[in-house]
């Protein structure tokens, strides 16, 4: 066909004049106007693509006392949990599994305790670890001390270089988390009773994480009773392990609690794990249950 | 980097107890655990997780009625912070005996001075709660009851009183934790509490009980009944 003389043709095929152009080129003008009046303002919805199921609203969950004492129940199973792996170590010194071993116990019985609080609240007990503490905070850290292989696109992590020294350091910063988590929950419980109830077991946890320190001191454990900083010396940021106090502070805090451990990666880096207390998405609310 | 002397959060001790008028319930009745404090998205994730101690951001209380324990103390509360901060200030001359007998003079000096720091900073954020009828003194009852093992200089023996005392002194703020209405007090009181158990681990194993792991981390204490500052 010559580019140079060809003219429009339809669809049978046959030529387009000048008026049959204007007449369909008016005609299409004229249903795209009746078209945009037929139709509403409103802002058409974002495109659906492929069969995803049509997305619900979460309902509203209520934040009571027994979320908290569920809540509290599930990081003392989380404890417990994580005391079993580490008590699978091999070569920790005696005073390291004897420790183990009695937390594990007390942890234990407190997990019990809370269940028959929140039973006695009415509530229903929730009698495993805190799957979302032990995913983000948990979890990784253990791995940093066992190892663990290549997943995917996510290096391989090699085992602690000292598993001792991360146990304690793990015990120390759980403890620590534990009784910062009671002293916390004082504050958001509605019922004095209640609130009496848990604090035993924060100033437990605060015994513990004391008593690891004094044992991480090993011969020097005097040397462990009270931070430099209480004595009005600066902290040692330079430390690649910060040294666990019986007595770190003058008040208990609710701040997040840092963790060094694991062996040192190919940037001379060791894994820094964080403990942060329970709050909203941590907390074990009615309707959970034990996967 | 924290203030480790840092005292914990406390609100202003002059103001009246604010309770919420549509949240109490009459006295003596036991508010309804189920009942919601807030409401907060189940699942949801925001960036980062809520830092710990505060409530979701933007949710709205829940529209049943509900009881909100009051920040600032109660006037039945008011007495017993009174028994809380006299005990603290107890502890505190009790261990300025001590340290008179020479106690301090030793590797442990540091370790008895800061647990004396430590008690009369728990008075001092106890008096700011109570404000103007905090007593400002100890109570002579207690001091007189455990003095005796702080008058020297042995270091085992004064860790073994000082065990003793703080060991009561703990069991003493638990209970009182369980009484008092205001949840500032209460908060406070725990925040000190946690503490004090450490310096019961650690003045179990300055006593040389180290090997014991009972005595380092248990508390068979009793509490005290709190009453007026006895003067003496």
């Amino acid at each position: 066909m010559d580019p140079q003389n060809s003219e429009p043709q339809g669809l049978a095929g046959q030529p387009i004049s000048r008026r049959r152009l204007f007449e369909v080129g008016g005609a299409s003008i004229g249903l795209a106007a009746l078209l945009a009046a037929c139709g509403n303002s409103e802002a058409p919805a974002a495109g659906r693509v492929g069969n995803a199921p049509v997305a619900t609203d979460l309902p509203d969950a209520v934040v009571n006392d027994i979320v908290y004492l569920r809540t509290m129940t599930s990081l003392e199973y989380s404890l417990v949990d994580v005391y079993a792996v580490l008590a699978g170590l091999e070569g920790l010194p005696t005073p390291t599994t004897d420790a183990l071993t009695r937390f594990t116990a007390d942890h234990t019985a407190n997990a019990a305790a809370l269940a028959q609080l929140t039973t006695d609240a009415g509530g229903q007990p929730y009698e495993c670890g805190n799957a979302w503490m032990m995913g983000r905070a948990f979890q990784p850290a253990l791995d940093n001390i066992l190892g663990k292989g290549r997943d995917g696109d996510t290096p391989a992590i090699t085992p602690t270089d000292d598993a001792n020294r991360d146990t304690l350091a793990m015990i120390n910063g759980l403890e620590t988390l534990a009784a910062a988590t009671y002293q916390g929950m004082v504050e958001k419980l509605s019922v004095p009773p209640v609130r009496a109830a848990i604090i035993p077991f924060g100033a437990q946890a605060a015994r513990h994480a004391a008593a690891i320190a004094i044992i991480a001191g090993g011969e020097e454990g005097a040397a462990r009773y009270v931070s430099p900083v209480l004595l009005g010396a600066e902290p040692d940021a330079e430390a690649t392990f910060p040294t666990a106090y019986a007595i770190p502070t003058r008040f208990g805090q609710l701040t997040p609690i840092e963790v060094t451990i694991g062996a040192e990666n190919d940037l001379g880096l060791r894994y820094k794990a964080t403990f942060e207390t329970p709050a909203d998405n941590a907390y074990i609310y009615d309707g959970e249950v034990c996967a | 980097m924290d203030n480790p002397a840092a005292a914990p959060r406390s609100a202003p001790p002059s103001e009246p107890p604010v309770t919420d008028p549509a949240a109490t319930v009459p006295a003596g009745t036991q508010p309804d655990l189920t009942e919601p404090l807030s409401s907060a998205p189940a699942g949801t994730e925001p960036a980062g997780s809520a830092p710990a101690g505060s409530e979701p951001a933007g949710t709205e209380p829940a529209a049943t009625t509900t009881t909100v324990p009051p920040s600032r103390p109660t006037a039945d509360d008011i007495p017993l912070l009174a028994f809380a901060q006299s005990f603290e200030l107890t502890l505190r001359d009790l261990y300025d005996e001590a340290i008179g007998a020479g106690v301090a003079e030793g590797d442990a000096g540091p370790v008895f001075s800061t647990l004396r720091e430590n008690h009369e900073e728990y008075g001092n954020v106890l008096a700011g709660i109570i404000g103007t009828d905090a007593p400002q003194r100890r109570d002579d009852a207690i001091f007189d009851q455990f003095v005796s093992g702080f008058q020297n200089a042995d270091v085992v023996g004064v860790a073994s009183a000082a065990y003793d005392v703080e060991s009561t002194a703990v069991a003493t703020h638990t209970e009182l934790i369980g009484q008092l209405t205001g949840v500032d007090a209460a908060a406070t009181l725990a925040a000190l509490l946690v503490i004090e158990s450490r310096h019961c681990t650690v003045l179990a194993h300055l006593a040389g009980n180290g090997e014991d792991m009972a005595a380092l981390i248990e508390n068979a204490a009793t509490a005290l009944p709190a009453t007026a500052p006895a003067e003496g």
